[in-house]
């Protein structure tokens, strides 16, 4: 392999069969495609497909509109070295009260999606929204910097300052230390993770929970998933290649692939925080996401893992009605009630 | 006692393009359904459930 030639997963001998989409969700993928995934994702595409992502995110002021919400942006320290990082404040509007006065809330670092290269934080913010609204959590949605110009584990490090800076501000926001929970949904899934392992290395804050969304946590993209939904569906194998090679350049696939960048990598998944694992059965990400819970498990760690029939990659957010991706949120919401009553 | 072979099976049925739902609670001991019944993950593992058998039974009816 030279530097020239991006690294490949070896192709199987026979194609696996995909696993159906369920009937109901399959006007919401074609929706999303159409939409989301509009220009091939691709190394010559990324900037182009910014672009786009762009265009069809609402700003802050669009999504908090008519939302029991307040919002503040902040600009906090960076990891060391390295610039400062811009983050989004989403707290639950409440009637003023006296400094001090408010018992301490739970609090949520939001990690958004896009391959790690594409998206800013309010992509991720409408989950944080709904949480403040519904569970009265403060969040914090951190813009942390893309691939390839900023290889791994570059946005796993902005996004762990973002962690640190909220247990050492918990007073001025308002929140409990000990009740910080990290979320994201597919790139934001892995960094989740990478959070996750990186607080438990350096003895960082001890956080209640990890909800790790369909995640993006394996550079070797050779699952039978990843092989299943190949030029198929909603993130497939090629978009995932191209966010790899993005995020790893020419160490993609090789030994010295750390677990804050890619998380399946990690050979010790103990003592971690309790994990939310979430992802469809038809989409790249089913098997890793398998894996690493059953690792977990393994390691006598705290998972629960759902696996939803028939489910695209993202399918609770655009086909909200589908039977399938309401009984998704009610088992997620469920997970929320169980992880902020301890 | 049971999670890692389900966890087979449900991972088997994919590979050949099957269709399978897969749900693992957290904490959930064998049976935790008829042992815990008020509790919320009770609650949440029984909506789950309803939900899969309402989107088979709602497929066959529509072809």
């Amino acid at each position: 392999m030279t530097a020239q030639q991006p690294y490949r997963a070896v192709e199987p001998e026979t194609r696996p069969a995909t696993v159906p989409y369920d009937p109901e969700l399959e006007a919401g993928l074609a929706f999303f495609l159409d939409l989301v995934e509009r220009i091939p994702l691709r190394a010559h595409t990324i900037l182009e497909n910014r672009a786009h992502f762009a265009s069809i995110t609402p700003s802050m002021e669009v999504q908090a509109d008519g939302r029991a919400i307040e919002w503040e942006h902040r600009t906090i320290p960076g990891p060391a070295g390295a610039p400062d990082v811009e983050v989004t404040i989403v707290r639950p509007r409440e009637a003023a009260t006296p400094a001090g006065s408010a018992p301490a809330r739970p609090a949520v670092l939001g990690i958004h999606g896009g391959g790690y290269v594409l998206g800013t934080r309010f992509f991720g913010t409408a989950e944080l929204i709904d949480l403040a609204e519904r569970f009265g959590t403060v969040g914090v949605a951190v813009e942390y910097r893309l691939a390839p110009e900023h290889p791994a584990p570059a946005a796993a490090e902005d996004c762990y300052a973002a962690l640190v800076w909220m247990a050492q501000h918990a007073d001025e926001l308002g929140i409990d230390p000990a009740r910080i929970v990290v979320s994201g949904a597919s790139a934001g899934g892995g960094l989740t993770a990478a959070v996750a392992l990186i607080a438990r290395d350096r003895g960082g804050p001890a956080l209640a929970g990890q909800l790790v969304g369909c995640p993006m946590i394996d550079d070797r993209n050779a699952t039978v998933s990843a092989w299943q939904y190949d030029g198929i569906g909603a993130w497939d194998r090629n978009n995932n290649d191209t966010g790899w090679d993005a995020a790893l350049g020419a160490d993609r696939g090789g030994e010295r692939v750390h677990p804050y960048q890619a998380p399946s990598r990690a050979t010790d998944l103990s003592g971690l925080p309790p994990a939310f694992i979430e992802v469809g059965s038809a989409e790249v990400f089913r098997d890793e996401s398998v894996d690493y819970a059953s690792r977990i498990w393994a390691a006598g760690g705290e998972a629960e893992l759902h696996v939803w029939s028939g489910g695209y990659h993202g399918f609770t957010g655009f086909s909200p009605d589908a039977t399938v991706s309401r009984a998704a949120n009610d088992a997620r919401d469920s997970w929320w009630r169980r992880i902020l009553a301890r | 006692m049971f999670r890692d072979e389900d966890i087979d099976y449900a991972t088997r049925i994919w590979a050949t393009g099957g269709q399978a739902e897969l749900h693992v609670w957290s904490g959930g001991c064998h049976g935790f359904d008829m042992y815990m019944p008020d509790a919320e993950i009770t609650r949440a593992a029984l909506a789950s459930r309803d939900s899969w058998i309402a989107r088979m039974i709602g497929a066959g009816v529509e072809r």
